[in-house]
């Protein structure tokens, strides 16, 4: 875990403080796992979902849709819908499987 | 600066027609965003500042909802005109010097280097949170194409405060709940609406103090959840509050009309003729007003346009209409005097 962000200096404290903001974007990198861990408590599920920026490449468009399945998948998951789990879990395997040969090729 | 306090008292969502306008004064949506290769309004120093505001002027510009857009910066209003923007939402806090761009109606409104580098807002009269969300998505996929914005994966668009990362929104609505108030039914609603993610506060330009059943509703935290989703169960809670609102106004018309009557009127007689007036008792009295205009227990006693004067009893909103019109005094005498000036 990290105790500050290197871009802007923002430390752990300063952030777990009351109000506590993020410095820059960084941060959100520089204390993931923290943040993580608080919205766990908090009951939120961990992953975007909804708008996403618009893809610029067919393989960015990839990318977001396996980021949007895996969103969806915790969610299930959290609310213990086991068919729709190994439902998304199977199309985000084809779709890694299918990033990965485009990768390999 | 009459300028203002015209652009300010005549923007489109603060009077007129709207959906459920009896409860939901307006319903409002936020959207922020951030540069990813700039700090955050907190730590920026001036360079980055300027930097941000010269990007998204340029890059807000072409866009249609904002054309013929009014630019306000901190240079240009003085300290009460600063309040007045806090006071109609405009503006976050009265230390706030981040430019605004308001667009002619006064509906859609950027605000620059604030919490966030950008948070877009669009305002509707009455429960229409869809819509605002709709309108502001348009403007931000519209921007979208000139800038790129922060964005991970996990924690979706990237903003100051963390709890409202993910899709960056907060839906708003201001509500008038005198029925729930005088039932006493108001606490338990509202710890209801909690539970359902929907937080309460007080009107815009009080700090704490929730006077005449007048509050302000928000979405609380989005992360996990799509736009669509925080609009629907937004609309939902609002809409059921405004459903039990209005039982218990006729509830109480039916068993206690006399005893409504006389109190709207008492309210009346006072903001008629009244001397001095503070700001607590004064919302209070507007507040049974615009519940007895809603009954329709007025004839012509009342203007028919009630909410821009919860606004105008403001402090900010006096001392710039006071000013305007070269009235002297001490604030709950102006205040008064302002309201005795506002009936028919």
């Amino acid at each position: 875990m990290s105790d500050s962000c290197e871009r802007c200096g923002t430390t752990a404290a300063q952030l777990g403080a009351p109000g506590g903001r993020m410095g820059c974007s960084d941060c959100y990198s520089a204390f993931r796992e923290e943040l993580t861990l608080t919205f766990a408590r908090r009951a939120v599920a961990g992953n975007h979902l909804g708008l996403q920026p618009e893809p610029r490449t067919d393989a960015e468009a990839r990318h977001h849709d396996l980021a949007r399945l895996q969103a969806l998948l915790n969610r299930s998951v959290a609310a213990e819908d086991f068919e729709a789990a190994a439902r998304l879990r199977d199309q985000i395997t084809n779709l890694e499987s299918w990033i990965s040969e485009e990768d390999g090729g | 600066m009459s300028e203002l306090l015209d652009r300010l008292t005549g923007l489109v969502w603060l009077d007129g027609d709207g959906p459920w306008t009896s409860v939901v004064l307006h319903s409002r949506a936020t959207l922020a965003r951030n540069i990813p290769d700039l700090r955050f309004p907190g730590p920026a120093d001036e360079t980055e500042r300027m930097e941000v505001i010269t990007r998204l002027s340029q890059a807000l510009q072409p866009l249609p909802a904002l054309s013929g857009a009014t630019a306000l910066t901190a240079g240009m209003l003085c300290a009460d005109e600063r309040l007045m923007l806090v006071e109609s939402g405009l503006a976050a806090s009265f230390s706030d010097e981040a430019p605004l761009i308001l667009s002619p109606d006064g509906g859609s409104l950027a605000r620059l280097h604030a919490r966030d580098h950008l948070e877009l807002v669009v305002h509707r009269r009455g429960l229409d949170p869809l819509t605002t969300l709709r309108e502001v998505m348009v403007l931000e996929r519209a921007l979208a194409r000139s800038v790129d914005f922060a964005f991970d994966d996990q924690f979706g668009y990237l903003t100051s405060d963390p709890s409202v990362c993910g899709p960056g929104i907060t839906l708003e609505a201001l509500v008038h709940l005198p029925g729930l108030m005088m039932s006493s039914q108001l606490s338990t609603v509202l710890d209801g609406l909690a539970l359902n993610g929907v937080n309460c506060g007080s009107f815009p330009g009080f700090d704490q103090d929730i006077h005449g059943g007048l509050l302000r509703l928000k979405s609380t935290a989005a992360l996990g959840r799509s736009e669509r989703e925080i609009g629907r169960d937004f609309t939902r809670a609002v809409a059921e509050l405004v459903q039990l609102e209005i039982r218990s106004r006729e509830e109480r018309l039916t068993a206690s009309r006399l005893e409504l009557v006389d109190r709207v009127h008492r309210s009346l007689g006072i903001l008629h003729h009244a001397r001095l007036l503070g700001e607590g008792e004064a919302l209070g009295h507007l507040s049974f007003l615009r519940l007895g205009f809603q009954l329709g227990l007025f004839r012509d006693e009342v203007p028919e346009t009630i909410d821009p004067l919860i606004h105008g009893i403001l402090s900010g909103h006096l001392a710039v209409w006071a000013r305007v019109h070269g009235e002297e005094g001490e604030p709950e005498a102006l205040r008064a005097r302002f309201l005795r000036r506002s009936w028919p």
